[in-house]
């Protein structure tokens, strides 16, 4: 019993380790799109403010 | 739908496949070790794991060394990538090798089994590189002291893949000859793991070198910025 106990900590440990690694990636590309998405629109705006007053 | 994404879930497909067909095989196709028992079946994917670390501390010495070549940041950024996940999986192999021997040893760990020291040795020394990247600000001065801890660090990698050959301590060896050799079925299994944990690795290669590139492209529009506030 003790070993079957053993081999499912192992494979539960292989795959959280697994898909918590993927999930880290995955909520930092959400936070860096987020981050790119909101300093695009602040290069944009500013670029159309010099424009204008030009 | 770009060529690059149709890469990359062309890789996480066949990964999630391998992976499907590699349990099914680990439970229900090996045969259970006549000595060890059903513990012995943690053995596929904690092989698996070990490989794709050393394939992972591989890929940044190659980064290391294209970088200290060409001076270009893109494989200091792989190099980076690649020990990130090699850690992960070093991880995952130290700790499912300790619940095995717990059962098979009756104990989580031996400090003189230099299979074991070594293969923490090198997980140190990569956390260690990692410890190093994340305290020091980005640019030429922490890619070339990364390349060179990278490299050095590699090192590890043989030591740690042959110390049961050389030292024959209580670790048993995989790819062994003759009567320490494993069965068909068994072999089998292990190669689809490999391969399993392989293309996982190469998925999440593409994730990490995609976010790096994400964190560079942040960088240069804050410069743009400051230039623009400037």
């Amino acid at each position: 019993m003790a070993e079957l106990t053993y081999l499912y900590v192992a494979y539960t440990i292989i795959w959280a380790g697994s898909f918590l690694y993927i999930l880290k990636l995955h909520m930092d590309q959400k936070k860096l799109k987020r981050e790119l998405k909101v300093l695009r629109e602040v290069i944009h705006g500013r670029k159309q403010r010099k424009e204008k007053d030009i | 739908m770009a060529l690059k994404n149709k890469i990359e879930i062309m890789i996480l497909g066949i990964a999630a496949l391998l992976t499907f067909i590699g349990i099914y095989l680990a439970f229900l196709y090996a045969p259970t070790h006549v000595a060890m028992g059903d513990v012995q079946r943690i053995f596929y994917f904690h092989v698996a794991s070990a490989w794709v670390s050393y394939l992972a501390f591989g890929i940044t010495l190659i980064g290391s060394l294209l970088y200290l070549k060409t001076k270009t940041m893109k494989w200091d950024m792989l190099a980076h990538a690649s020990a990130e996940i090699g850690v992960v999986f070093c991880t995952v192999a130290i700790i499912t090798g300790a619940l095995w021997a717990k059962d098979v040893w009756g104990t989580f760990w031996r400090w003189e089994d230099m299979k074991l020291f070594m293969t923490l040795v090198l997980w140190l020394i990569f956390v260690a590189y990692l410890a190093l990247r994340a305290n020091s600000l980005p640019g030429k001065k922490r890619a070339n002291i990364s390349a060179v801890f990278g490299i050095i660090g590699f090192l590890c990698v043989p030591l740690s893949f042959a110390a049961n050959r050389i030292w024959s301590h209580f670790h048993p060896t995989v790819i062994a000859t003759s009567e320490g050799s494993l069965q068909d079925s068994m072999v089998l299994t292990l190669v689809v793991a490999v391969f399993a944990f392989t293309f996982v690795y190469l998925f999440l290669l593409k994730l990490k070198i995609n976010l790096e590139n994400m964190r560079e492209n942040i960088e240069e529009i804050k410069q743009q910025i400051g230039d623009m506030n400037g």
